[in-house]
């Protein structure tokens, strides 16, 4: 294998309140490569996110997360962002009274104080801002508003692509990028996505429906259910699912298990 | 058989108040004008009549002042300033702000730290320079708003008025500079009293910003009492900017009375961080049509400080509008009053009042008392209000974690910002960096991380 592992997954389980929702995941990202996660309401897919940039609500009773050769799980919330990991929000929170373009500055520096590098003054980063703008095609007054105050779903949700594509994330996680989008915020959206893609990083994109990934084409699609990946293909079985549902999958992982038991 | 003890004013600390008034007036200048005499006749006489408020008082149920009420505060006749004082003084002044500037130290003006300009096309002069001058403009406004018979603080600010600034704007005139005044409290003598009297006249078509600033040099225990009344001419607009930053051993109580006629704009920003007790009453009366009130407020507590704002808006005639936000950040063991009264009479159709109190409590410890009062007596008017009292938004600090900012510092950009909901507003930017960057400063001394319920 010639790319560089980012992130391995082993035996995970978590939960939340004594409730136990991831029950053993096991998952390998490489650079370069795209995974999309589906599956029904309720399966994990959001509390896997969760747990990868370190929610505190959520207890990790089991299992390792290696990130870039570190340990994930053992990093705060801020030093996993700083490395690189970054979670393109289902929910993003408004946050009223802090200009868009100073949280967003204040975040790009706290990852370059991190590395060591100098920080970027007002004027450079809003050059870097504007180029970055243009790429995703966005209204430059969504930068002098607050973040997210007002937004509509689908400003949001390109407001959260806009901050992946300034931060320049190793490890970007999208959770329901597409839930609240129209297909042509979706398209931006995704082709927003696309052109963040090189071969050094990497893109988990959750999603409970098909039509994301007519657009975000994945190398990877796994289906997870009850807290555990119970399948794993390619593209065409994203097809798959959206014509057939999950049931079969279910069906025939729960046939698997009971032939070895 | 039972013994009577009769209260005569002449016993504890009333009487002590009213012998302090006897030798205030000897050390006058003899040549007191008869009105002012009696201005301070009165006061005395009603104030030891009603003493200090109690707590059986609705408009004083959550703001105690037996600690203010335990000892008489005489007043305090200006102060010797040294070199060092001075130096301390003109720092804190925010940088850039230009104009005119009348600075009071110790309740009594300060000819050599003001800054004034001759040739002034309005009237902006110490009190006490009016009164020297036989200057008797001052009697015609003084009281007409303002009563002391039924607020006994003011009539204890009327028994020893002395000090203040007088402004009058003539008709027609707009400044662009801010006026600027400036309150300084030495310290010299703990335990002592200043009675501010401010009248501010915008005359018809006028416009001014007024800048009012209460700071400390240091840890005294004194008490500010200040009276003022504003006249709100037609079509005139009138931008009342007050930061009352006192040490927080002091008392600040500050009545604020405001008259507006018609088409007429007033504005006030109400900063409160300082004083160990503030009480700061402010009553607007719209007694013209087509006006328009903002009233907006940030108190900061932290310590033991109790912060109280009673605001209350008249909307006498038809077709006017207020407009009321204050926010409130409480920290440790503070303690928060917002009292807000909105009454339409019923002449006054088509108003369109709103009022809103937002309010973070950032300790287990700390305590806000909110409280919304609409009277509305007028059937075709819209009126609105929200109070709110919650803690920090945990969903926004982990936003801000997961994009790489420390917990502290997204605590801190959170408050922040939710004072700066209210600082933005202040039209001077010379004031409103000076305000963030103490908010900010202040901010990071406080242990936000440990805040949350």
């Amino acid at each position: 294998m010639s790319s560089e592992t980012l992130l391995e997954i082993n035996k995970l389980k978590a939960g939340i309140n004594g409730q136990a929702i991831l029950k053993g995941i096991d998952l390998t990202v490489n650079a370069g490569e795209v995974h999309a996660i589906m599956g029904p309401n309720g399966s994990g897919k959001s509390t896997l996110a969760q747990v990868l940039v370190g929610r505190e609500e959520y207890e990790v009773s089991e299992g390792k997360v290696t990130y870039q050769g570190k340990d994930l799980l053992d990093m705060s919330v801020e030093d996993r962002a700083r490395e690189g990991v970054f979670l393109a929000f289902q929910y993003p929170v408004e946050i009223p009274g802090v200009n868009g373009t100073y949280f967003l500055r204040a975040a790009y520096n706290e990852q370059r104080k991190y590395r060591g590098e100098e920080e970027l003054d007002a004027v450079d980063f809003l050059a870097l801002v504007k180029e970055k703008m243009k790429v995703l095609e966005l209204p430059p007054t969504l930068l002098q508003r607050p973040v997210n105050e007002g937004f509509s779903g689908g400003e949001k949700k390109r407001n959260e692509i806009f901050q992946m594509a300034v931060l320049e994330p190793t490890l970007a996680i999208l959770d329901e990028t597409d839930s609240g989008l129209d297909i042509d915020a979706l398209k931006t959206v995704a082709e927003g996505v696309n052109k963040l893609k090189n071969s050094r990083n990497a893109q988990i994109v959750i999603t409970h429906y098909q039509r994301l990934l007519n657009y975000i084409v994945p190398d990877f699609v796994h289906v997870l259910y009850d807290g555990k990946l119970i399948k794993s293909g390619g593209r065409e079985l994203a097809l798959e699912l959206e014509e057939r549902g999950y049931d079969w999958v279910v069906a025939e992982a729960s046939s698997t298990a009971a032939l070895a038991s | 058989m039972m013994t009577h003890t009769l209260q005569t004013p002449s016993d504890g600390v009333i009487g002590d108040y009213v012998r302090s008034h006897e030798s205030f007036l000897k050390e006058l200048d003899s040549e007191q004008p008869s009105w002012l005499r009696s201005i301070r006749s009165s006061g005395i006489a009603h104030f030891s009549e009603q003493g200090f408020p109690g707590t059986d008082q609705e408009k004083w149920k959550y703001t105690n002042l037996a600690s203010l009420r335990k000892t008489c505060f005489p007043p305090v006749a200006g102060s010797e300033i040294s070199e060092e004082q001075r130096v301390e003084i003109l720092s804190r002044i925010p940088e850039k702000l230009e104009g005119e500037r009348l600075v009071i130290v110790d309740g009594v003006h300060c000819g050599s730290l003001s800054e004034r300009s001759n040739n002034l096309k309005f009237q902006f002069l110490p009190f006490s320079s009016m009164v020297k001058n036989s200057d008797n403009r001052v009697d015609s406004y003084l009281g007409r708003h303002i009563r002391h018979d039924q607020n006994p603080i003011v009539a204890l600010n009327s028994a020893f008025i002395r000090e203040g600034v007088f402004l009058e704007m003539p008709s027609g005139l707009q400044i662009e500079q801010p006026l600027h005044i400036f309150y300084v409290d030495t310290g010299k003598k703990s335990g002592s009293a200043v009675h501010l009297r401010h009248l501010f006249i915008a005359g018809s078509n006028s416009r001014v910003e007024i800048f009012e600033h209460y700071i400390s040099l240091n840890e005294s225990h004194g008490f500010t009492n200040v009276v003022t009344e504003v006249f709100v001419g037609e079509n005139a607009s009138l931008e009342h900017i007050k930061w009352q930053d006192q040490n927080r051993t002091s008392y600040h109580i500050s009545n604020l009375a405001v008259a507006q006629e018609s088409g007429s704009r007033f504005t006030s920003h109400s900063i409160s961080t300082g004083a160990a007790i503030s009480r700061n009453d402010i009553h607007i009366k719209l007694v013209g049509e087509r006006t328009e009130s903002f009233l907006y407020g940030l108190y900061l507590g932290r310590g033991n400080q109790l912060v109280d704002h009673h605001t209350v808006v008249d909307h006498l005639k038809p077709n006017s509008e207020s407009e009321e936000i204050y926010h409130g950040i409480l920290c440790e063991k503070s303690h928060g009053v917002f009292n807000g009264r909105i009454h339409v009479h019923s002449e006054a159709q088509k108003t369109n009042a709103k009022q809103s109190n937002r309010n973070l409590l950032l300790s287990r410890d700390s305590w806000i008392d909110t409280k919304p009062e609409l009277e509305i007596y007028a059937d075709d008017v819209r009126c609105t209000h929200g109070a709110t009292v919650g803690q920090m938004d945990e969903q926004a600090v982990f936003y801000l974690r997961a994009r790489g900012i420390p917990e502290p510092a997204a605590r801190r950009i959170l408050v922040g910002a939710f004072a700066g909901e209210i600082t933005q507003r202040i039209p001077l930017a010379s004031v409103r960096q000076s305000l963030q960057s103490y908010l900010l400063e202040e901010l990071s001394r406080i242990p936000l991380e440990i805040c949350s319920r």
